[in-house]
């Protein structure tokens, strides 16, 4: 279900709508979404906010967004829409007896909207709200209105406001008290729109003591137009809450030449507000021409946990600079952190690290690995971690390796009749395979073949 | 008599050493042993049959060419270096698998390590994994780099009988880089065609 094609083909039914970035179809867009005022004018204050940014400059990879013409918001026609829903009923993905057995639940955005929701039923049995943003806002604007920002506030960076002020869908989950979430509960995301763009907002709020698996997963079509993927994805746990994020991001990369591909732009964060708090990032990446991603944690609840577990694979031209923030606050926090890259080509890869321990955070331990592998002379990796440490009474280890393909497996392993390709991809598994195994069963199988046709420069 | 390999004008500088060989040949049926001092480039000139540096790559023309280094078995060419790396993540059972390997004949002894990763066995206990399976599968030439090294005198014994049965019975030839004397090679290989290369002064040449 999740990237589980070559970029496929488009739906072609794609409504594109609305062109530029401006204030006017700020208010168009809030108004087609009938959303309240109160939104509107957080959509207002973000824009005014974002055009007195700039956009930044530190980060190594040459793009260009020409924010005039781009298309904030597109979406699919009515009838594709049902066709769509007609198929997943065809194979009961959306009927209620497969919702009944099934051990996952998928909101489906195409583009700006989100076209399907499944197990909404069973899962509002639990108390747990599984919805669009839309009809998250529509039905439960007290909730939104709360937690919209509270994590990532539009002030925070130039595409923190960017996507403040033109989100579109993405998920909103709630996980009352004390529920653990029987079910796994995905975002699937599909940028279709050839000349789109997509403003990703999901918000997951878990109550104290509530738990919940969630899973992400992404696709685009190959075009050599760079479509652009502006992410904000929120996530406040109270007191003894537990959330596992898992993202498989298969974006288009461009082709060999880096021409096309998505420029993936997110800000994943999450607030550990309460006590015995813990937020698990897992992330797979393996697309987008470009991708500019920290998945971070604020330790602010005492005993709270963090950890962010990345598998990185960089081919053609991709430049990739993702890593992590884990900011303690709260006493006897933990946070681990394992990277490992694996560049290739003309690729360029940036692991990048922020780890900052307040006066407030003793007895906090730290955990950093980021290992690289090397395939090629033209390829480039960097390892930039930084560590501010404010009290005397922190934990830390950190370690990095860097190394090329060892020269001499590769070589036995071809006399022993691997060819240059199954020996590459052979050690890429073995080298990967740590995280890998940590993957939830749905990405496991999906990963290795992918991994593999990258490895074999096939996409 | 088929002529697997041949090797002309072979030409390396080093700061290490200097290795010259004008003329190494391996026809079918044949032990070829090569003996020279450490360093003097033995199992450099084994490994550059494989892969070659650009100039030397003329110099170096098998029977059947193989454009990719992975096409060499299957021409019938086995490499069995000195040393065997950890390959972490395949057991022997799987290479042999991947190469298609009749194991049938392989003493209990090694058969019950055939779960075991590449390179992690004994010393000895490597090299017999490598070279054992082929002993009953067909090949052109099979290049044993100081095959001797880490194995006991039973287990040397029962490699140099089986090497000597292989190029008795069958087409087959064999390529030892060694530092056995040669006197106990011409006992354990008699009856059988050896040709002697030694490496001297930065010269490959047969012994006559």
């Amino acid at each position: 279900m999740y990237s589980n094609n070559k970029h496929g083909k488009t739906f072609n039914y794609n409504k594109l709508w609305l062109k530029g970035i401006s204030k006017e179809n700020i208010i168009k867009i809030s108004k087609f979404r009938n959303e309240d005022e109160e939104m509107l004018n957080f959509r207002l204050k973000s824009f005014e906010t974002w055009k007195n940014m700039k956009e930044p400059t530190w980060i190594e990879a040459k793009y260009y967004i020409d924010y005039e013409n781009i298309y904030p918001y597109s979406y699919i026609k009515e009838e594709t829409k049902k066709h769509i829903k007609e198929t997943f009923d065809l194979i009961n993905i959306s009927n209620e007896e497969t919702e009944r057995v099934s051990n996952i639940a998928m909101d489906l955005i195409v583009d700006s909207e989100s076209i399907l929701t499944t197990a909404q039923k069973k899962l509002s049995k639990y108390g747990i709200i599984f919805c669009s943003f839309k009809e998250g806002l529509e039905k439960y604007p007290e909730l939104i209105h709360k937690y919209i920002g509270s994590v990532i506030s539009p002030e925070d960076n130039f595409f923190a406001a960017l996507n403040s002020a033109f989100f579109s869908d993405g998920t909103f989950c709630f996980i009352p008290k004390n529920v653990k979430c029987p079910i796994e509960l995905s975002s699937y995301f599909r940028l279709d729109s050839l000349f789109g763009s997509q403003f990703e907002r999901t918000l997951i709020v878990v109550e104290e003591g509530g738990e919940v698996n969630y899973i992400e997963g992404c696709s685009a079509p190959i075009t050599k137009i760079n479509q652009l993927h502006n992410a904000i994805v929120e996530i406040y746990l109270h007191k003894n809450a537990k959330v596992n994020y898992s993202t498989l991001q298969n974006w288009y990369s461009g082709d060999q030449e880096g021409i096309g591909g998505v420029y993936n732009f997110v800000i994943k964060r999450g607030l550990c507000e309460g006590d015995n708090s813990e937020l698990n990032w897992l992330q797979v990446e393996l697309g987008s021409s470009i991708t500019w991603k920290y998945p971070s944690c604020i330790l602010k609840g005492n005993n709270s946990k963090g950890s962010f577990v990345s598998l990185n694979i960089t081919n053609n031209k991709m430049f990739a600079d993702t890593g992590t923030k884990m900011i303690h606050i709260g006493e006897n926090t933990t946070s681990f952190i394992n990277s490992k890259s694996c560049v290739k080509d003309q690729s360029n890869s940036i692991f990048r690290s922020q780890i900052k321990t307040l006066g407030s955070a003793i007895n906090s331990e730290i955990f950093s690995n980021c290992d690289s592998l090397l395939i090629g002379n033209n390829c480039k990796t960097q390892a930039l971690p930084t560590f501010d440490i404010r009290n005397n009474l922190t934990k830390i280890k950190h370690e990095a390796t860097m190394f090329s393909l060892d020269e001499e497996i590769l070589f036995i392993l071809q006399v022993k009749g691997f060819s240059i390709i199954e020996a590459q991809q052979f050690i890429v598994q073995k080298f990967v395979s740590d995280i890998v195994e940590k993957l939830p069963d749905e990405f496991y199988l999906e990963v290795k073949p992918i991994l593999d046709l990258k490895i074999g420069n096939n996409i | 008599m088929k002529n697997y390999l041949t090797v002309k004008n072979f030409n390396y500088n080093s700061e290490e050493f200097n290795l010259v060989v004008e003329n190494f040949i391996v026809n079918e049926s044949e032990i070829i042993i090569i003996k020279g001092k450490n360093g003097t480039g033995k199992s450099f000139f084994l490994r550059q049959l494989f892969q070659p540096k650009i100039d030397l790559k003329n110099s170096i023309v098998f029977e059947k060419s193989f454009d990719e280094l992975h096409k060499a078995i299957n021409n019938g060419y086995v490499y069995i270096p000195q040393n065997i790396p950890i390959i972490d993540g395949i057991t022997y059972e799987i290479l042999w698998e991947k190469m298609k390997l009749k194991t049938d004949k392989i003493p209990n002894s090694l058969k019950k390590l055939r779960e075991r990763v590449i390179g992690t066995c004994s010393g000895g206990e490597n090299k017999l994994m490598e070279v054992t399976p082929w002993f009953e599968n067909s090949f052109d030439i099979l290049f044993l780099d100081e095959i001797e090294s880490g194995l006991d005198e039973k287990n040397k014994n029962f490699v140099y009988k089986n090497i000597k049965d292989m190029v008795s019975k069958t087409k087959s030839s064999i390529v030892l880089v060694t530092h056995e004397n040669i006197e106990f090679l011409n006992k354990v290989f008699e009856n059988t065609k050896i040709k002697l290369y030694n490496i001297k002064n930065g010269k490959m040449t047969e012994n006559e």
